[in-house]
């Protein structure tokens, strides 16, 4: 791990950097969204729920719904993180200055405050607590989220993580675990103690709080609109392996813009023109879907990865009929054919088991010895 | 100096304040009672436009308050409600300079007009000024809440069952403080209760409602004595006795009673306003533990040498006459 600390330290720069900006956006928007709702009540229940349904889409499936509009890189990443913080800090403040206790209120009225008055000295002072807890909450999602964001090429700690995860390399993990389960705990435990002060702290915390996003936030937006000419993605695990990129790279002499990206983000990040090249499977039904183009492998570094069954050999004693039955279309299956069954399965328009049944019925492989069978799922 | 004409108020069809009116004058405290939900602060509150009336009119000082600014309305009449309401994040001092602040007073006079409030409803400001409300005990609460609503020396003052929630001895140690308070310092005051004693104790005047509707106005005694129907009977009836013996006063009581002439050299043994109630007059009895009493008014011109039992004979005397009375 220490050989990595530069890294690290890069890293941990960028993730705060990345959860700041989301939760500086989310303050700034959600506080004045929760108190507007105090005040359109009938808006209330309608908007605190569409914020609630947000929080439930998995960070995966909201970062692939952002791809067509925003792309790939840090920007996706704030905008997602921003839309999880908006759930808590949105329904703190309502929450908050709801239950703020009625005679209070009413004392604040027939005093003669005017509503903003009522806000300024009387609500919002008394419902701190309640806000700070909510962005306390959107802080530590945040943390976490943020390393999901690596997936889209944004950076962040997540990327020790996801570069661990491919190369089964448990230090890589914890390389990227650790410091953001410190970051983590470290956030919560500074805002858990300013909680209770936070009437007296507001001023100075809301002074911290914004110069150090306005300090990171540079560091993490500028480098997203350096744009590339020519960008390529590739997983964590091509990028890391001895037969992936780097190899590559010198067989063919490239010297390429690279980002690292979630294999199920990639096909579409090309599609939508996000990036130019990735390192796809050439039977991957999303290019023939996509209208994709496989390049050719002229100086044959690619060795063909043909995909093998595995079976389990205590499976296979009691059950030797199917060895027979794969023998049978053992090495029938064209890249081409591959693909395209792919495709029908990956556009939904058909089950795996119809492709399956239609292939083995289809002329060149139906009438060979046990073909009327069709697999068993 | 404050008048409601026919204040009207309807909730979803339903009427809370049905055609309301009464006259306060300057100085004076009106008392809305009745029972629970018969809309007595529905009424106070339309006084300071916290909620508009349907239809009717209020006049403060003979101005429409309709015409007013309601924010300035407010800051002008004191407000003060059952369940207090202090500000939790401000302490006690802050508390009570609310409205000046408001109205942008200068801060050196707020501090002053702060202390002398606080000292004034018994609250030392060495003591209590930097603390804040949930350090306080309920009645010291409330007190709290009669400053603040005194602080910018409003001519007028709403109250809502301000002494409700309190324990006997510290109400009625409130009631009289407030009621000393009023006195001296010529506030008009409205004041919601439903307590029959509170209500006949601190109020000049009574509106008696029930369902929206005014039942009986009058003075204390008129309510007392000559209940205008059998709502406004069965609603004293509880406490009869002891509120007539706060309603009825030593002067009251004066053709009934023998009277001495002073005697050069007889001391009496106590000296009392002539306008003492006589249930104050009951106490005094007891606190100085005797059964006749010699009592003389304050510039000693009459002499009563009297004993509880023929007090009370006058007493009876005095009830069954103004009953017998024609309406
Ligand atoms: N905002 C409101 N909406 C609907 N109905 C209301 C509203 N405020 C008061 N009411 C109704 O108006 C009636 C009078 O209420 P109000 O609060 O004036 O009673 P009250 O005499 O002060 O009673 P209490 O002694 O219990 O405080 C009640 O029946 C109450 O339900
Ligand atoms: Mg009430």
């Amino acid at each position: 791990m220490w050989e990595h600390r530069e890294e690290i330290g890069v890293q941990t720069v960028e993730h705060l950097g990345l959860t700041l900006t989301a939760l500086a956006g989310a303050s700034l928007l959600g506080i004045p969204a929760g108190l507007l709702l105090t005040r359109w009540q009938r808006l209330s229940g309608p908007s605190l729920a569409f914020v609630g349904v947000i929080q439930t889409i998995p960070s995966l499936a909201l970062l692939g719904f952002l791809l067509p509009w925003l792309g790939i890189g840090v920007i996706p990443a704030i905008v997602a993180l921003f839309l999880y913080a908006l759930l808590p800090i949105v329904r703190n403040t309502y929450i908050g200055v709801e239950e703020v206790d009625p005679a209070v209120k009413e004392a604040a009225r027939g005093m003669g405050m005017t509503g903003f008055q009522m806000l300024a000295r009387v609500e919002l002072p008394l419902a701190a607590p309640v806000i700070f807890a909510g962005v306390r909450t959107a802080t530590v999602i945040g943390v976490g989220v943020a390393t999901l964001s690596a997936l889209i090429g944004s950076g962040g700690l997540g990327e020790f993580i996801f570069r661990g995860i491919a190369l089964n390399n448990p230090h890589m993990i914890l390389a990227g675990a650790m410091p953001a389960a410190m970051l983590a705990m470290g956030l919560d435990a500074a805002l858990a103690w300013i909680q209770p002060r936070i009437r007296r702290l507001l001023k100075p915390f809301a002074i911290v709080f914004a110069l150090t996003s306005l300090a990171l936030m540079p560091l993490v937006i500028i480098p997203a609109f350096s744009g590339t000419d020519f960008l390529a993605a590739f997983p964590t695990e091509f990028m890391e392996r001895a037969d992936g990129y780097r190899a590559m790279s010198q067989v063919y002499d490239l010297q390429l813009d690279t980002t690292e990206m979630d294999v199920g983000l990639m096909y579409q990040a090309l599609k939508e023109g996000q990036v130019d090249l990735i390192s796809g499977f050439s039977t991957d039904g999303r290019i023939q879907a996509f209208d994709l183009q496989v390049l050719e492998d002229d100086k044959h570094y690619f060795p063909p990865y043909a995909a093998a069954p595995l079976l389990n050999g205590e499976t296979l004693r009691r059950h030797p009929e199917i060895r027979e039955a794969l023998a049978l279309v053992s090495g029938r299956i064209s890249n081409l054919a591959m693909a395209h069954m792919n495709f029908r399965v990956d556009q939904g328009h058909a089950t795996p088991h119809q492709v399956a049944k239609d292939f083995l019925e289809s002329p060149g492989i139906a009438g060979l010895p046990g073909s009327g069978r069709g697999p068993n799922d | 100096m404050i008048q409601a004409i026919e204040l009207t108020r309807k909730f979803h069809g339903t009427t809370a304040v049905d055609r309301v009116s009464f006259k306060v004058g300057a100085g004076q405290t009106l008392g809305l009672i009745g029972t629970s939900g018969c809309g007595k602060t529905t009424t106070l509150r339309m006084l300071n436009r916290l909620i508009e009336p349907t239809s009717g009119r209020v006049l403060l000082g003979g101005r429409d308050v309709a015409h007013q600014n309601p924010e300035c309305l407010r800051r002008a009449i004191g407000y003060v409600i059952q369940s207090v309401g202090l500000f939790p994040h401000y302490t006690v001092e802050d508390n009570v300079a609310v409205v000046p602040r408001l109205l942008r007073h200068d801060e050196g006079q707020i501090s002053r007009r702060t202390a002398e409030l606080l000292d004034l409803v018994g609250l030392p400001p060495a003591a209590y000024s930097k603390r804040f409300p949930h350090e306080l005990s309920g009645g010291q609460q409330q007190r709290v809440g009669f400053a603040r609503a005194l602080a910018a020396d409003p001519p007028v003052i709403l109250l809502d069952e301000p002494f409700g929630g309190l324990d006997q001895i510290t109400r009625g140690q409130i009631q009289r403080d407030f009621k000393t308070l009023q006195r001296c310092l010529g506030k008009t005051v409205v004041l919601v209760t439903h307590d029959v004693f509170e209500a006949v104790f601190m109020c000049d005047q009574l509106c008696l409602m029930d369902r929206g509707i005014i039942q009986q106005s009058g003075t204390p005694a008129d309510l007392l004595f000559e209940p205008a129907n059998d709502f406004v009977r069965d609603f004293f009836r509880s406490q009869q006795f002891l509120a007539s013996l706060q309603v009825v006063r030593l002067c009251d009581l004066s053709p009934h009673l023998p009277f001495d002439a002073p005697a050069p050299g007889r001391t009496p043994l106590l000296t009392v306003e002539w306008d003492i109630s006589l249930l104050d007059l009951v106490q005094q009895f007891q606190n100085h533990d005797t059964a006749s009493l010699v009592v003389s008014d304050a510039d000693g011109t009459k002499i009563l040498n009297t004993t509880i039992p023929s007090l009370l004979a006058a007493f009876w005397k005095l009830c069954a006459d103004r009953r017998k009375r024609p309406e």
